[in-house]
């Protein structure tokens, strides 16, 4: 399909059909949403876009996102890889791998932030596809360090990438995103059994490193500090993680 | 939020003492300047000197020389960005760098929540401490936005949608008299009864900066200091400081004379 932005009827249409979903009358989503004049728009660029394909991880959705999006980072179009309507139009087209019914056919979309991105302010990172797509650009010269926030599933991001990706300054840094991957996940890439757990309290956990990072922000340069030299630094509560790093 | 504790003794660089300018190039890439005045800060020569822009993920770094020689790269054009609606900036000054796997580089000074000057009028911001932004998801007008994690300023949402100038709407006398006053409250009570910020003199901490604003206000004093009970579970002080929220908030009305304002626009409506 060639890419189109979802007009103001037709972000409407979508809030009322997530809406939807959580009562016991729910509606199907109806793809002449993406295609309708009413409802979308067409883009001054023609973008094609894969309906078929599967992404099964964050990184591939961000991979083939970055590359077919090359467009839109131009100077001519760049107005619109910050229009809410083209994520909103991209969430709808991919709307069963964002939001997988379970085995009673039911779905569970959570809030619309993660569909209809907030392009302005500190939840941008929830949506399901711009998220993955601003982090892999973002490492764009070596996205395998990125792993950390872009290994799990489109539906299902967890707290480990609440912890990165919501903190400006962890996840623009090199160093902390290369050591965050080399704690959390395996060399398969795969996030280590164990990191799920977000309470704060216990030791060693995504929760605890975002904030020992963000103290470490108040002294020592995030941007020019090496993997190395950041993981010297960590408490010990991370040996668990670092013994497998 | 976990409170962060800043004892680095790092700086905080004036914001008067950093100009930053930018201007759109042939191509319509935003190319950022910088002017600053480094002169009254105890700062070794050596340090470096860095320009950041940054919006979500996006982030870029300008290197601009060292305290002693300051030094301007010939490419400051923000590539990453596209538009440079919502990018904000900070400089810093860092240890320079030492051998391989030596000591991480410390900052050694900051200045934060820059706002750069456009000489294109058309992008030209306001200077105010509330960052202004459209949102395209709102169904209201307007809302007020905290950052979740507590690191960033509050941001003012005005639906893109509905308002085609949000500095107007901002500036409106409707807006100043219905909402200001409102919003000052929000962000006082958030800074104070829910962050339970306490620095009130020194650093470049948004809430620090809010304080001082309303500090300065007629009338208005120096705010009560959050107190927290033993177990850090409740507040001890909670009256005295929204007492301090409410004379803050006066002292406002009276600077912006919003009563006079109201009187201006509002007419009541005709009995039936």
């Amino acid at each position: 399909m060639i890419l189109r932005r979802l007009t103001e009827d037709g972000l409407s249409q979508m809030r009322s059909f997530l809406d939807s979903l959580a009562t016991s009358n729910p509606e199907d989503d109806d793809r002449e949403i993406l295609t309708d004049s009413a409802t979308s728009a067409p883009l001054p660029v023609a973008i094609t876009i894969d309906e078929a394909q599967s992404f099964p991880r964050r990184y591939e959705a961000g991979k083939y996102l970055f590359e077919q999006l090359a467009p839109l980072r131009s100077a001519r179009y760049q107005c619109l890889e910050r229009d809410s309507g083209v994520w909103a139009w991209l969430a709808l087209l991919w709307f069963d791998q964002l939001c997988p019914a379970d085995r009673h056919g039911r779905r569970k979309p959570g809030e619309h932030a993660r569909f209809i991105p907030e392009m302005v302010g500190f939840r941008y990172y929830r949506h399901l596809l711009l998220g993955p797509y601003v982090i892999y650009a973002a490492h764009r010269d070596a996205p395998e360090r990125a792993l950390c926030v872009l290994t799990q599933k489109l539906h299902s991001p967890g707290d480990l990438v609440g912890q990165i990706a919501s903190r400006q300054m962890l996840v623009t840094s090199r160093a902390v995103v290369e050591l965050a991957t080399s704690l959390f996940c395996d060399k398969d890439g795969r996030q280590r059994s164990g990191v799920q757990d977000s309470r704060r309290e216990t030791p060693g956990t995504p929760r605890r490193l975002a904030d020992v990072l963000m103290q470490f922000d108040l002294t020592y340069d995030l941007h020019s500090i090496s993997s190395n030299q950041l993981s010297s630094l960590l408490p010990a509560e991370f040996g668990r993680w670092r013994h497998h790093a | 939020m976990i409170r962060r504790w800043n004892y680095t003794g790092r700086a905080r660089i004036r914001r008067e003492h950093v100009r930053l300018t930018l201007e759109n190039d042939d191509d319509g890439i935003a190319v950022l300047s910088a002017e600053m005045d480094l002169r009254t800060y105890d700062l070794p020569g050596s340090a470096l000197v860095v320009v950041e822009a940054y919006r979500h993920a996006s982030f870029m770094r300008f290197e601009w020389g060292t305290v002693a020689q300051l030094v301007a790269r010939p490419n400051r054009r923000l590539t990453e960005f596209g538009s440079t609606e919502g990018v904000q900036y900070r400089v810093r000054i860092v240890e320079s760098p030492r051998r391989e796997d030596a000591r991480a580089a410390r900052i050694l000074a900051v200045a934060e929540h820059l706002r750069p000057r456009h000489l294109d009028e058309t992008q030209r911001r306001s200077q105010s401490l509330l960052a202004i932004e459209f949102a395209d998801s709102l169904e209201e007008v307007w809302k007020l936005q905290f950052d979740p994690n507590g690191d960033d300023e509050p941001l003012l949402l005005v639906n893109r949608h509905l308002v085609a100038d949000k500095g107007a709407l901002a500036r409106s006398d409707q807006f100043v008299t219905l909402a200001l006053p409102q919003i000052l409250r929000s962000i006082l009570s958030r800074i104070l009864l829910e962050d339970h910020h306490s620095e009130f003199d020194y650093g470049t901490d948004w809430r620090t900066l809010w304080l001082r604003l309303a500090c300065a206000l007629p009338g208005v004093a120096d705010p009560p200091r959050p107190r927290l009970s033993p177990d850090g579970q409740s507040m001890e002080n909670p009256d005295e400081i929204e007492s301090w929220i409410d004379s803050a908030v006066s002292g406002f009305a009276r600077k912006f004379q919003i009563s006079q304002r109201f009187r201006g626009w509002w007419t009541e409506p005709e009995a039936a």
